[in-house]
């Protein structure tokens, strides 16, 4: 521990119970609480892990810790917070270079520039106003091309090591098409650089990729350089509100038929409806379905989508629509939640999934997923990507049963199948901690394992880097 | 292996008219479009996953080295034999197996050719983006080798970006199937490490390709200049606004010159450079957009500005830019192209530094390339049979190439490393960033038959 207090100096050393017990990964207490400033401390840190073969775990703003299976062992938690710095805005070549621990909405702000017009809620402190501004002015504000749930707290590198994403990947893809370069700590304490500046670059290996969703397996992400996108000009979101998943998949469908370009097409069921910050009436009733449908652009591409979707969802029978426009978009979506990312660790009758499967087949899932049970007596708030082959399902059994263990790991199994079938996957992105033991975290394993297997072992010859917590517990 | 033995092993798998090896053929298997040369032992022809598993397992017990290669358009040696073995060409497999229009994807053979999946989708109203300049002969397969761009890549991304999954033969032989239909699979992103790879870490033998919808309306622009200078400063001053057109490209007077002698595009012979920009997506809006690009043409200088009238005279333009490669070899006997990067603010400056490296090593340097990402191409021409000028060229590239790094840029945007750039790769990388990536290489193919020798430098 001396030589860990020689490099971050003592205030950023804790072996204190009480600290280390909050950086507990699924229930497993670190020894020490590293809170390194530098690259190089970091580099330091893990050269010493490496030759006494500690096991780390990296740590940024802790909202998906939750992910993942139990780490086989943990000696230190490596938070990235005060590697906090924003290194480089390149507005003119559309770049941000950042350290790892800067926060998504802190980045959006700073992008952003002098004007007003971003994502960023005013909600920080924890009050609900909302001072962003919209205007039409020219101006060379840009943002991050991210979508999480809880921007407020997420950092950078903690998105990208678990390769978050949210509904407006619709427009803006992943993660994967927004990295250009990573700076991180190998296994062996090496600090490697890949990629950079420019948005195309092959020279070598693109382990960039495999850095972006490796859960800390394979390095800590220190730096990153992504893709900056200008602020769009105008933006709208329909809420359209419609009796059941049939007219909801009607106008869905026919969105996707036409050559509009919306930013996210986010179908909820009743349950999720029913979270939502917004009023119309009927609000409450269980049965309904719903989509948000957002755009984001240029003024005239705006106003059509608005006008063309608006028939479009009352072709399909919409019973209610509430249209958002700028400001409350932007508020809209930098509040949403769509999945329960500040659930206490240790609520066991509570599992978030995250099912994925080609695009196509969102209508067969969420039938599936009405059809297979815990209706009763459990609160099941569905959200879907649609377009990108993504659910999101929170399932809270809230009736103290002495089998609901086994109901939802029953359901678990069968909603894996059920996508397995359809050439998808699912992953549990929450679950109390005795309730994970059982379920399959990582969905099934492909043939695909073995190659990962050999890519851990080459870079991680001692398996100190998050052991146990990724696919097929590597 | 005895080569006699290992071709009758080969003619085994593929039959006896699928496994090559005359002096003719050998030699015609022995270059790219880069500059190098080598010569393969044997060149099979697969037709199938299974022959492509039997081949790579076969090279793998008796370790010859194997390399995959389609059409062998690539521009950095990365198909080229160094060491002799196995070329494993896969023109053969070249069937669209699936165009799934509702999950957005197609599923096709490694041979298939780019432009062929391109003009087959159009029926659909559908595209596959990735349009390299070789489109019409370079295949699917070659193209998520090197992580092929091209011109619309500047909004829509780069070969990566469009890959979803595929099957892939391993160094052992064995076959297994990464990514897929379903996006977001668990796991490393293996997918993405394998394209660019160069063939060193495996063998694609079916690929699922993201497809998207033909946008609705496209508008084609052909800004004139009388310096280059006033047009790279355009480009800059475009991105700089926060305007991703689909394509923002530039050509310089040599090159111009050269393609109106072959294409007839229509280009002024007298200006110094052209941009040609073009703007996609929806129709609302795109009238004043292209305003504003023409407010910032003006305001850099430019001295006319064409829109295409209609899609004759759009392909028209596109045929001049893309063959424009072609173009220019009439003018020299050889040309080397380089494909440094740089961030885009940096354009102006990084293409003066490179017209003076023409002038002091008294070659011709043509230009042409993907501006709006930064991606030059300059294309320096000698003779290669005067061994003085080839030389000077292979200083200048690597001079050139040093521009692009001091910069803040790279070595290489879309042409790949293969054995041409392995000298240059120490200018952006560590001896520990070698490293991390021979641990990949090494665990991927521990001995070492896929592709040896390329893209990593050796330890």
């Amino acid at each position: 521990m001396q030589e860990f207090k020689d490099i971050v100096g003592k205030d950023f050393l804790q072996t204190e119970r009480g600290t280390c017990y909050s950086y507990a990964v699924d229930g497993m207490i670190p020894r020490a609480v590293l809170f390194p400033g530098e690259v190089e401390e970091v580099s330091e840190i893990v050269k010493i892990a490496c030759r006494d073969r500690l096991s780390v775990v990296p740590w940024g703003g802790g909202t998906r810790m939750t992910k993942g299976t139990a780490p086989s062992r943990l000696d230190l938690v490596i938070c990235t917070e005060r590697l906090n710095k924003v290194i480089d805005i390149d507005a003119g070549n559309l770049t941000v270079t950042v350290q790892a621990g800067v926060r998504l909405f802190d980045l959006q702000e700073a992008v952003a520039g002098e004007e007003n017009r971003c994502y960023i809620p005013v909600d920080r402190g924890g009050t609900e106003s909302d001072e962003s501004v919209c205007s039409l002015r020219e101006n060379r504000g840009c943002f991050v091309p991210l979508d999480v749930p809880a921007g407020n707290r997420a950092t950078i590198g903690g998105i990208i090591a678990a390769n978050d994403s949210g509904p407006r990947r619709l427009l803006y893809g992943l993660p994967r098409d927004v990295v250009l370069g990573v700076r991180y700590v190998a296994p062996n304490g090496e600090i490697i650089g890949m990629g950079g500046k420019t948005v195309k670059n092959v020279a070598g290996y693109d382990l960039c990729k495999l850095m972006i969703g490796s859960m800390g397996s394979l390095g800590i992400l220190c730096e990153m350089t992504l893709r900056l996108l200008p602020l769009p000009e105008r933006s709208g979101t329909w809420l359209c509100i419609f009796a059941g998943l049939q007219q909801t998949g009607t106008f869905a469908d026919e969105i996707f038929a036409r050559p509009l370009l919306p930013c996210a097409m986010e179908i909820l069921n009743g349950e999720a409806l029913n979270d939502l910050p917004v009023k119309w009436p009927e609000r409450g009733e269980k049965r309904r379905f719903g989509v948000l449908a957002a755009f984001e652009g240029a003024e005239e591409a705006v106003g059509r989508m608005k006008a063309e979707m608006k028939s479009l969802a009352d072709d399909a029978g919409a019973l209610h629509k509430v249209y958002l426009d700028d400001d409350e978009h932007r508020s809209f979506w930098s509040r949403y939640r769509w999945a329960e990312a500040d659930l206490s660790g240790d609520q066991n009758d509570a599992i978030s999934v995250k099912l994925n499967y080609p695009v196509s087949c969102y209508r067969d899932v969420l039938e599936f997923v009405e059809s297979a049970g815990m209706k009763n007596n459990a609160h099941l708030a569905s959200y879907t990507h649609a377009g990108s082959g993504v659910t999101r399902i929170h399932l809270l059994v809230e009736d103290g049963s002495k089998d609901r263990f086994e109901r939802i790991l029953t359901w678990t199994r069968k909603l894996l199948m059920h996508v397995h079938g359809l050439g998808g996957n699912l992953v549990v992105e929450h679950a109390g901690r005795e309730l994970k033991k059982t379920l399959p975290v990582w969905g099934a394993v492909r043939d695909d394992l073995k190659m990962m297997q050999w890519i851990k072992k080459a870079m991680d010859p001692e398996g100190i880097f998050s052991p146990g917590r990724f696919v097929g517990n590597i | 292996m005895d080569k006699k033995l290992l071709i009758s092993a080969l003619q085994e798998i593929v039959g006896d008219s699928n496994v090559l090896f005359s002096d003719m053929d050998l030699t015609l298997y022995g270059y790219d479009a880069s500059l190098d040369k080598g010569m393969p032992d044997v060149v099979v022809l697969p037709g199938s996953s299974e022959d492509v598993a039997s081949v790579v397992s076969l090279a793998h017990r008796e370790e010859v080295p194997i390399i995959a290669r389609g059409s062998g358009t690539n521009l950095s040696g990365g198909t080229i034999p160094t060491r002799g073995g196995i070329i494993l060409h896969l023109s053969r497999m070249k069937r669209i197996l699936e165009i799934d229009i509702p999950n957005r994807t197609v599923t096709v053979e490694p041979g298939v050719i780019t432009l062929d999946l391109q003009n087959r989708l159009l029926e659909e109203g559908f595209t596959y983006i990735p349009d390299p300049a070789s489109q019409k002969v370079s295949t699917l397969g070659g193209n998520v080798g090197e992580n092929s761009g091209g011109p619309h890549c500047l909004k829509y991304g780069v070969t990566t970006n469009h890959v979803l999954g595929a099957e892939v033969v391993l160094h052992d032989g064995n076959v297994v199937w990464i990514g897929g239909k379903s996006q977001d699979c668990p796991g490393y992103d293996l997918m993405g490490l394998l394209v660019g790879s160069e063939g060193t870490l495996g063998v694609v033998t079916k690929m699922i390709l993201r497809i998207l919808r033909a946008p609705e309306a496209v508008k084609t622009l052909l800004a004139i200049y009388d310096t280059i200078e006033d047009a790279g400063n355009t480009v800059s001053a475009i991105i700089a606004e926060g305007i991703v057109p689909a394509t923002l490209e530039m050509m310089d007077q040599l090159v111009m010159k050269a393609v109106e002698e072959s294409v007839h595009a229509g280009y002024p012979l007298d200006a110094a450079a052209v941009l040609i920009i073009e703007l996609d997506g929806l129709s609302d809006g795109m009238e004043r957009q292209s305003q504003k690009i023409l407010e910032i043409c003006r305001a850099n200088g430019a001295r006319d500005i064409q829109t295409a009238k209609d899609d004759a005279e759009r392909a028209r333009l596109w045929a001049g830019r893309k063959g424009a490669f072609g173009a220019v070899s009439r003018l020299r006997p050889s040309y080397m192209v380089c494909d440094g990067t740089v961030p885009r603010t940096k354009l102006p400056e990084v293409l003066n530094k490179v017209l003076q490296v023409g002038k002091k090593y008294e070659l011709p340097i043509g230009n042409v390339f993907h501006a709006g990402d930064g991606n030059l191409h300059p294309l320096i021409l000698f003779d290669e049979r005067d061994e003085q000028e080839l030389a000077a060229a292979r200083k200048a590239s690597s001079e050139i190439l040093k521009i692009c790094v001091e910069a803040g840029g790279t070595i290489s945007g879309e042409h790949g490393i293969g054995i041409e750039k392995l000298q240059e790769m120490s200018l952006i990388f560590s001896e520990a960033d070698f490293e991390a990536m021979r641990k990949v290489k090494r665990a991927m193919d521990p001995r070492g038959v896929l592709n040896p020798g390329k893209v990593i430098p050796a330890a």
